[in-house]
């Protein structure tokens, strides 16, 4: 499977032995002169169905305009702050800005410092010329459905997180397993951790005794090229 | 046969030496063009051209407030609704529902807003999301735009007090 990350990389997973529960999200920060800004790349219609789930929809003061044929969204939360979604044919950009009351003209001068393409392979946003924004700090997420959860980075981003000691070799790669116990000593948490030359993937288990589990540990494979 | 090679050789440098000047006053342009582009951007934030529109002037001293809207959009609509509705005495100021095609003038025909359809003033206009508010002065000067994304907002920016939208 084969997907375009926000920062026009091309993400392949293979080996999944069961599908994933749907479309990739990624999460992805923009850097500049004046700090960071983080947004989220999700199928179009995430932001609206996920707050409904959760049951925050009835929370938000909802906003609504069209900016050049697609739609902006602005979900205040009357606690925290407000999110803003631009949603596109195929897939939504999000970020949140802290404070009520939040004008979409914010939004828009922030998505105006991007070239955004949205495609049915994925969505890209690089910076414009002249923005002085640059990406970073990419981490790609999705779903086994009641299996387990899939976060892949690129491994130069996670060069501080690899343990000293040495992995189990996999498949080009190493890979460590990593158990999270409680007082009594039983597994609270399990959870497994590869690198290869592009990739770092943490894959974190639903149930810890699931072999399910195990199947997609030994062979999944993400690379971004 | 040698003085004719002894020419074309003459020849060939005099070609490289009228290149070589082409190139130098290429590159002047290239100069020029960038010192230009420069000081343009450093005076486009400097002076922020003043719009105005001679069409949304009124002459009893009262504010214009146009709705711009697009065709294929239901928040347009449904903020149109919602202008028409408080469209009236209230409100101080004059409405105008402002779009390109004929279509959205039904939006609002019920009630005291102008509907005003001319796809060349939209394009002067020129609003970056729809529906934009925009508040002319009595003399058709810009005030001010904003984006309305509710109808929350709509009575804000047109300063209607949510009791007044009861009796509306």
């Amino acid at each position: 499977m084969q997907m375009r990350a926000p920062n026009g990389q091309q993400l392949t997973v293979d080996g999944n032995p069961q599908p994933f529960i749907g479309g990739w999200a990624y999460l992805i920060w923009a850097h500049g002169p004046t700090g960071g800004m983080r947004f989220q790349v999700t199928p179009a219609g995430s932001a609206e169905l996920v707050s409904k789930q959760m049951g925050d929809w009835s929370r938000f003061t909802v906003r609504e305009a069209q900016w050049n044929g697609d739609r902006i969204m602005s979900l205040e939360d009357p606690e925290s702050g407000t999110n803003m979604v631009w949603v596109g044919p195929h897939n939504e950009v999000a970020t949140f800005f802290t404070g009520t009351n939040v004008p979409f003209e914010a939004f828009m001068d922030v998505l105006a410092k991007f070239d955004i393409r949205d495609t049915p392979e994925g969505l890209t946003m690089l910076p414009r010329a002249g923005s002085g924004l640059t990406l970073g700090n990419l981490l790609a997420v999705n779903t086994i459905d009641q299996v387990c959860n899939v976060q892949v980075k690129p491994a130069e981003e996670a060069s501080e997180s690899i343990p000293r000691s040495a992995g189990k070799r996999v498949r080009g790669g190493s890979m460590w397993r990593v158990d999270e116990r409680d007082e009594a000593g039983a597994v609270q948490t399990r959870s497994a951790f590869m690198v290869n030359d592009s990739t770092a993937t943490t894959v974190v288990a639903a149930r810890p005794d699931d072999a399910r589990f195990i199947s997609v540990v030994e062979s999944i494979s993400c690379r971004l090229s | 046969m040698r003085a004719f090679l002894d020419s074309l050789t003459v020849l060939s440098f005099l070609g490289t030496v009228l290149l070589l000047f082409a190139f130098a006053a290429m590159l002047n342009m290239v100069r020029e063009l960038q010192g230009k582009l420069l000081q343009a951007q450093a005076a486009a934030p400097a002076a922020p051209a003043v719009r105005s529109v001679d069409r949304f002037g009124s002459a009893d001293g009262l504010p214009t407030f146009v709705l711009v809207v697009s065709e294929h959009c239901p928040n347009c609509r449904e903020r149109a609704h919602h202008l028409a509705a408080v469209a009236g005495p209230d409100l101080s100021g004059h409405a105008v529902l402002l779009a390109s095609a004929d279509r959205c003038a039904e939006w609002v025909a019920a009630g005291e807003v102008l509907p005003v359809i001319d796809a060349a003033l939209v394009g002067t206009v020129a609003v970056g999301a729809t529906p934009t508010l925009v508040k002319y002065a009595a003399d058709g000067t810009e005030e001010w735009r904003r984006v309305v994304g509710s109808d929350d907002d709509l009575d804000a920016f047109l300063a209607v007090s949510p009791s007044e939208r009861l009796s509306a």
